[in-house]
């Protein structure tokens, strides 16, 4: 092979590594191995490798805490049939996380809050809500400081009401006070 | 203490024991209760996980001065986790970590599992009124293939009758079912979400009180 085509030949490959890894974004690959301790669920995500890059949908860029584990990114290209199945069963997963108590679920469902998914943002503040803890607030307070979206502010403050109330347990075991 | 209770179509793998003159009256009635079925809906309901999410409003305190009278109005949150601790600690039994309220589609809640498995009918205690008859439908569902996809509009009405708490809260359900083309088994995957603003009013540890909130329903199933 002549040496001009070799040269060509290998300016090739560097420009397709270059444009692959341009095109992957150089974006970290999703810690999984909190998954093995996830509890119990009917619809856990298939363990698939990543098909394709999938799409981010624009928006603001979130700092994510170093104490919260990465959301899970799509594994499917946005425009494949698996892709809404997978987002519904991240719905499902995200709210049988809700019904539990501890904080490794509070946390893998704070962590979604930051998922370029606007379904699974929205999945994962209902399940930050039914589960019921304030210890979500200050992450819920930092989120709503960095959204510039008026109606994802106004859903983060109203859960952050919500929270900040009283329970019904704790009301009922609060003695009454005189008067009432 | 909790034991697992099957639901009514699960029921038949109960084991009873029953004599052979009865099993014969009984298989009478069954029979004749087939015939008397009313015509099912057209639409087969999912089976949902519902949540709450609730505010209840109550007089705190009422104060009276001269001619000023001064009141007090509480707020709580109630939220499923909430109302499962709640018949917890009514009915002194235990449920698992991790259990769910189920809706089931004749309106009866079940205490399930994360597997689905039925813990608890609390029916008596918390209930629902899902008017199918009344459904208003947008979308499309083919009837050969049972793909759906639509937009469902239906009154939905739940009763708490705990001793602390006690009441009704009332909404149009706004559900989305989606199903797709059936799989290589036959069964579509179907998903389906609701969400109804609701308000209504009761009593909140025996005094009169007025909710408001959202009733969730979360379902996934194959059929």
């Amino acid at each position: 092979m002549p040496r001009v085509h070799r040269c060509w030949l290998a300016g090739g490959a560097a420009l397709g590594v270059a444009v692959f890894l341009l095109g992957y974004g150089f974006r970290p690959t999703a810690d999984t191995s909190h998954r093995a301790s996830a509890p119990p669920s009917r619809n856990d995500p298939p363990d698939k490798p990543h098909a394709s890059p999938s799409r981010r949908v624009p928006g603001p860029l979130r700092q994510h805490p170093p104490d919260l584990p990465a959301p899970i990114p799509p594994p499917y290209p946005a425009d494949s049939p698996e892709h809404q199945d997978w987002i519904a069963s991240r719905i499902a997963d995200l709210n049988a996380l809700a019904w539990y108590d501890d904080d490794d679920s509070l946390h893998r469902i704070l962590a979604e809050l930051s998922n370029p998914l606007p379904e699974i943002q929205a999945a994962a503040l209902a399940a930050t809500i039914n589960f019921g803890s304030r210890d979500a607030i200050p992450r819920l307070e930092q989120l709503a400081a960095q959204s510039r979206d008026p109606k994802q502010q106004l859903a983060l403050t109203d859960a952050i009401a919500y929270l900040k109330r009283p329970t019904l347990l704790e009301k009922l075991d609060t003695p009454p006070e005189s008067g009432e | 203490m909790w034991g697992v209770v099957l639901r009514p179509s699960a029921r038949k793998t109960a084991c009873l024991t029953i004599p052979n003159t009865m099993k014969a009256k009984l298989n009478a009635i069954l029979a004749a209760g087939l015939f008397l079925l009313p015509a099912l809906p057209l639409h087969a309901s999912v089976d949902s996980i519902l949540t709450v999410v609730v505010n209840c409003y109550y007089q705190q305190k009422v104060s009276t001065a001269g001619d000023t009278i001064a009141g007090n109005v509480d707020i709580v949150r109630i939220d499923s986790k909430q109302l499962l601790v709640l018949l917890q600690k009514e009915l002194a039994v235990y449920f698992p970590r991790g259990v769910q309220l189920e809706l089931a589609a004749d309106g009866k809640v079940y205490v399930v599992d994360a597997k689905s498995v039925v813990v608890m009918d609390v029916s008596t205690y918390i209930s629902a009124t899902v008017d199918v008859g009344e459904r208003l439908l947008n979308g499309q569902r083919n009837l050969a293939t049972k793909q759906e996809n639509t937009r469902n509009y239906y009154p939905i009405t739940l009763t708490f009758n705990l001793v602390a708490l006690h009441g009704t809260i009332r909404g149009i359900m706004v559900e989305s079912l989606t199903a797709g083309a059936p799989d290589r088994y036959g069964f579509n995957i179907t998903n389906e979400k609701g969400n109804a603003i609701v308000n209504g009013s009761g009593s909140f540890n025996g005094k009169t009180a007025y909710f408001d909130g959202t009733l969730n329903l979360l379902g996934r199933t194959s059929r």
